[in-house]
């Protein structure tokens, strides 16, 4: 299991499997390996002031010793690409006063994107201003807006290939494409809309040449999943029991699939969180 | 026209997951089998609507056949239509943009719009219902303040200012060297060709600003309307719930009444036990967080008018009969 410095790892799948809890369990597991981490917030869900009581802006903020949280949403890391570009403060800020070019970057679709995947690949890339960190984690929307996001510099490449839009674009798309550099980790349940549209999330990903990494939320711990398929060994028929076995047998199945590949996070009974780190630093398929 | 003759409409609201599509195409079975002439629409293009509706074919059943409608919600051929009524020449430019061809649906509030454009149109057209299966939140006000956003970029006239089709008389010397400026640096800082696009992508919007600012006034009156019902659709863990809550709230400290909350794929542990150990233990945990979960759902009831469904979790069979029957299962004469 090599363990390389150094790497942007989004966090995405079907709302409400898990991606935060498992984007904040995986920072804290790098950050006490002694990486220097920021976990990104990139859903409009603010949810770190609601799980951690902590207020996040813009700018990194120390929330343990080697990690830092940040909520970004698009806008800001415009402003902080634009900002760099300009040498004398003065003209950054009638640049953002002008009526003109507020309601130009509200309106036009992709600059937002641009400057977000753009301002988190500027490390890798050597182009400023960096975002200097070991490992950037961020808890990225659910899969469709995620994966539109992604689709942004394909995109904007064919409408100019040349000149700084192209520059940013290649860039972006060559560190999103190098499984060193980038990981998406797709989240999801052994339930049948939720493993469909990993289905989706996957192939499309396979399809842009990005790594996945799949990690199976939830799961029932083995000794209770053996209970559950023993015990609905008699035809009971009532939902409940009925949902029981079908979940086990899901699980079942991709845990003993090795080809599949899957990360295992068992069901936690108490809100122990801290046992959710401690098994994704066990985990066997992330890099 | 009489009151009992006004088109009822339905708003299904939730995020990602959570069962919308399937609760409001089961809704409008329900009312097309009650004889009421039904239209729905959604921005779903997986063949999950089409799963459950049959899209591509007739119904078997006549009563649904002939009351129920069915519609897919594009932004791009809505726009497109909205371009049509343009004069020629600008038509071509912006159907000729390499934004508008590749990016229309990243900008914020189109995918809202687009559904309120379709109301506008549909209301003219007699339904007695029409249910409109929004697309997935982020968060709870996004379907509510997208308009708004769209609305105070138009009604600026900021890009005009932009495009400088505007003439500011007295200081126009000075307005005009900063823009020019702030212009100019944009063009530095994306390239000449992006920066085209850009500025013929923002006067073709700006040429649709008539028609976008009519539709977001007709509809935003709508917002308020007694004949217009918003459903919100959750799930049924503790988390879910919780978040539910949370929304309910928010949209009500804006004014906005929930008037149906579905709790989707409810399961209900009270009467479940077994005799082995390991199983017994995750039942009781279980059992601890459905009482929580219970809690909140009582207080939300004491919200005035906000009706509870509890719906359990099943699976969807695709014959037509087991649809009609599940239709009026969960929403029986309601």
């Amino acid at each position: 299991m090599a363990d390389k410095k150094g790497k942007i790892h989004f966090f995405t799948g079907k709302g409400g499997v898990g991606k935060t809890t498992l984007s904040l369990a995986f920072a804290k597991a790098r950050a006490s390996r002694g990486e220097k981490t920021l976990l990104i917030e990139f859903s409009q869900l603010n949810s770190f002031s609601q799980l951690l009581d902590i207020e996040t802006g813009f700018q990194p903020k120390k929330f343990k010793k080697n990690l830092d949280l940040a909520s970004w949403d698009g806008e800001d890391c415009l402003q902080e690409f634009v900002k760099y570009s300009f040498k004398l403060r003065l003209i950054f800020e009638t640049f953002y006063k002008s009526k003109a070019i507020n309601a130009l970057i509200k309106a036009a679709p992709a600059l937002k994107e641009i400057a977000f995947l753009g301002y988190l690949t500027s490390h890798f890339r050597g182009v400023k201003p960096e975002l200097d960190y070991d490992c950037i984690i961020v808890d990225a929307p659910s899969t469709g807006h995620f994966l539109s996001c992604l689709k942004v510099p394909q995109a904007l490449l064919e409408i100019s290939s040349i000149g700084p839009m192209g520059f940013h674009c290649r860039g972006i798309i060559e560190t999103l494409k190098d499984s060193s550099l980038t990981e998406v980790h797709a989240v999801f349940q052994a339930e049948e809309l939720i493993l469909k549209e990993q289905a989706e999330l996957v192939s499309e990903l396979n399809l842009m040449g990005i790594k996945v990494t799949h990690w199976l939320n939830n799961v029932y711990p083995q000794e209770l999943s053996l209970e559950i398929l023993s015990s609905m060994e008699s035809e009971t028929k009532d939902p409940i029991s009925s949902y029981l076995s079908e979940k086990a047998q899901i699980e079942r199945a991709i845990i003993e699939d090795k080809n599949l590949k899957t990360n295992i996070i068992n069901e936690i009974f108490e809100n122990n969180f801290d046992s959710i780190a401690e098994q994704m630093s066990l985990n066997a398929y992330v890099q | 026209m009489p009151m009992s003759n006004k088109t009822k409409v339905h708003f299904f609201l939730g995020q990602g997951g959570v069962g919308k599509t399937s609760l409001a195409a089961l809704f409008s079975v329900n009312k097309a089998m009650q004889g009421e002439k039904v239209l729905i629409a959604t921005f779903d293009p997986s063949l999950r609507l089409k799963d459950i509706l049959q899209e591509t074919e007739r119904f078997q059943n006549e009563i649904l056949n002939k009351n129920l409608s069915i519609r897919l919600l594009e932004p791009k051929k809505i726009f497109e239509d909205l371009i049509g009524e343009l004069d020629q020449e600008s038509a071509i430019s912006i159907k000729k943009n390499k934004l508008f061809q590749k990016l229309l649906e990243r900008i914020n509030g189109v995918q809202e719009f687009s559904s309120l454009y379709f109301l506008n149109q549909s209301l003219k057209h007699g339904y007695n219902h029409i249910v409109i299966d929004t697309p997935p939140l982020q968060n709870a006000l996004d379907f509510f303040e997208s308009p708004g956003k769209l609305r105070d970029l138009f009604e600026s006239q900021v890009v005009r200012i932009f495009t400088g089709t505007f003439k500011v008389k007295w200081f126009e010397k000075i307005f005009k060297k900063t823009r020019d400026l702030s212009l100019k640096t944009l063009q530095k800082l994306t390239g000449a060709d992006f920066f085209n696009e850009l500025i013929v992508f923002m006067t073709a919007l700006d040429d649709l600003r008539p028609v976008i600012l009519k539709t977001l006034n007709e509809t935003e009156e709508l917002f308020s309307d007694s004949s217009v019902k918003y459903n919100l659709v959750g799930l049924s863990d503790l988390g879910a719930v919780l978040k539910l809550k949370e929304r309910v709230l928010l949209l009500k400290s804006k004014n906005i009444k929930i008037h149906h909350l579905f709790i989707n794929k409810f399961i209900d542990w009270t009467d479940f036990s077994s005799k082995k150990e390991g199983l017994t233990s995750y039942i009781n945990f279980k059992k601890k967080q459905q009482e929580v979960t219970k809690k909140i759902i009582d207080e939300l009831m004491k919200l005035e008018d906000l009706k509870i469904f509890k719906i359990n979790k099943q699976v969807f069979n695709k014959s037509e009969e087991q649809l009609i029957k599940t239709a009026k299962k969960i929403y029986g004469e309601n």
